[in-house]
């Protein structure tokens, strides 16, 4: 059975499944490479069974030398098999929420997120596609009859009462790196700021973004981005540079295969790595620039003009994370911002604090929200989060106006998560 | 002021004989193990190879080189694997099957204990390592 399975990679090389614009001498030379490692191993094989047969306790230390090199062996093939074929890795995750608050929203489990990745690199070229179910749909057997139009409260983008949920591609581009300096991506991504690239359960302590995530920076982006970075050697840490352009359509929804306007947003931004090293083991910072347009309810656009400083600093078991934005729009600006400082007590147990706030005319809202939580994880791939958190509503002039809604009240709430990487 | 050593003494790095580096400071080993940096100066792929995460030599090597310990790696490997769709390098369970995957890939790139080394991989001098 092994034999087959060392086999069959040599098969399905031999019978040309290689890609078309590999240089025929390379592919020659990984055969023959290949066709020689294979002979290797059979030879390891017939050896181990040679000395299983033997059986004296004296042999045991020699087969799992022979084993290993087996895997060895099995590997440098697979590795060699990447230059020719690469090969698909498929992971995902999946995230289950229950919150109770003081808020109208009553308290709820939340099957919230389930995602599915997939990824492939072939030389110099990448390709990453996210499926994302958000309130994972219900079984039509079990779904309101007649459907409902309805997506939940406004205001309350994470409740979905209809039952539908939403499927939706979160990523779904490629890229290619000539080198580490230049590099291009295509299609559909998230935003380059640091929390949109690190919005995943898994990675995130709290069971929530932030309250001013959705209001700033567009959360994705359809369109192209040159990207690169450079590095030079300090001590035994480095100073580097990285940099992000980006071309894509104005932001609305439907903006995936069509655009309101010929004139197209743009962003860039620039990051640097500060030398770290002893008990300070980074220091990242970063500025975010966007130009584009925003659709309004009407399916017009208006320009919308955001911009914004983070920074990432690990100190010993110590990391804090800021993000700050301010956007403008229809002579409406809006803030908001998030400070989270964290203690990983051990491996395992990691406690954080945030404090957050977001004010803005256009959706009526200025919160200050603390929240302090612990998170549990006992495997990299597993975390089980808890939470409080008091949110504040504040006291500013543009809630006064005319369109202004209900008198928000101070509430106090709780959150836990679970949530499983694959 | 002391020069930064070029060793550790507990242990070495080592790429296939055909790679002409000779010489790698330990902030561009760090970015190799960590998919950071893709390609050798002659147009190779790099190749990591890890070791079994059980193994004393991979601890060493993770705090000495990588500045993470072996746990903190892992997490970073989730990181990478959803936010770039990147895979941790592969990993040998003994010296014997390092060298022996160093010896038959091109690209590779990994560590052993100085005494492990054999005249089938070339040892390349780290500089910049405390």
């Amino acid at each position: 059975m092994t034999r087959i399975f060392f086999l069959v990679p040599v098969m399905a090389l031999a019978a040309g499944v290689g890609p078309a614009w590999a240089q025929g001498n390379e592919m020659a030379t990984l055969r023959a490479e290949i066709a020689k490692q294979e002979v290797v191993i059979s030879q390891l094989l017939r050896r181990i069974e040679a000395l299983e047969k033997q059986q004296p306790p004296s042999t045991t230390a020699a087969v799992q030398d022979l084993q290993g090199d087996i895997k060895a062996q099995e590997d440098s093939i697979n590795s060699l098999r990447e230059v020719v074929n690469s090969k698909v890795s498929l992971n995902g995750y999946y995230n289950f929420r229950f919150s109770a608050d003081g808020s109208e929203e009553p308290a709820a489990f939340q099957q919230h997120h389930l995602g599915v990745i997939m990824a492939k690199q072939l030389g110099k070229f990448n390709f990453l596609m996210e499926l994302e179910l958000q309130n994972v749909p219900h079984h039509p057997e079990i779904a309101p009859e007649g459907g409902e139009e309805g997506e939940g409260e406004a205001g309350h983008e994470d409740t979905d009462l209809s039952g539908e949920g939403q499927v939706a591609v979160e990523n779904a581009w490629m890229e290619y790196n000539h080198n580490g300096y230049v590099g291009l991506r295509v299609g559909k991504q998230l935003s380059p700021q640091y929390w949109w690239q690190n919005h995943y359960p898994n990675l995130t302590l709290s069971t929530t973004i932030p309250i001013y995530l959705r209001e700033l920076f567009p959360a994705e982006l359809v369109g192209v981005m040159f990207q690169g970075n450079a590095a030079r050697p300090v001590g035994n840490s480095e100073l580097g540079f990285g940099y992000k352009f980006y071309v894509a359509n104005n932001n609305f929804e439907g903006n995936s295969q069509s655009d309101l306007s010929d004139a197209k947003s743009w962003g860039a931004r620039g990051q640097v790595r500060f030398p770290a090293s002893g008990a300070v083991r980074r220091i990242d910072v970063a500025a975010d620039i966007y130009r584009g347009k925003v659709g309004l309810t009407d399916n017009t656009l208006a320009e919308d003009n955001v911009f914004g400083f983070e920074s990432q600093i690990e100190i010993s078991s110590f990391l804090f994370q800021t993000e700050w934005a301010r956007g403008k729009s229809l002579e409406q600006t809006r803030t908001g911002f998030y400070l989270q400082p964290a203690w990983r007590i051990d491996e395992d147990w990691i406690t954080f604090y945030r404090a957050e706030q977001l004010e803005s005319p256009r959706i009526q809202r200025a919160e200050r929200r603390h929240i302090v939580g612990l998170n549990y994880r006992p495997y990299p791939q597993i975390a089980l989060k808890g939470e409080l958190y008091r949110s504040q509503p504040l006291e500013r002039d543009f809630l006064h106006s005319e369109e202004g809604g209900a008198e928000a009240k101070p509430f106090n709430g709780f959150a836990t998560a679970a949530v499983f990487f694959f | 002021m002391e020069a930064p050593s070029t060793q550790s003494p507990y242990l070495v790095v080592i790429v296939n004989k055909e790679n002409p580096v000779k010489t790698l400071p330990v902030a561009e080993v760090r970015r190799i193990f960590m998919k950071q940096s893709r390609m050798w100066s002659n147009a190779e792929p790099m190749v990591p190879v890890d070791w079994d995460s059980t193994a004393a030599i991979r601890d060493v090597f993770s705090r000495q080189v990588l500045n993470r310990s072996v746990r903190e790696m892992a997490e970073y490997w989730v990181q990478q694997s959803m936010t770039q769709g990147l895979s941790p390098p592969s990993t040998q369970r003994s010296a014997r099957a390092v060298l022996r995957f160093v010896a038959s890939v091109p690209g590779a790139i990994s560590y052993v204990s100085p005494g492990d080394v054999d005249e089938t991989v070339a040892v390349i001098k780290i500089t910049g390592l405390k």
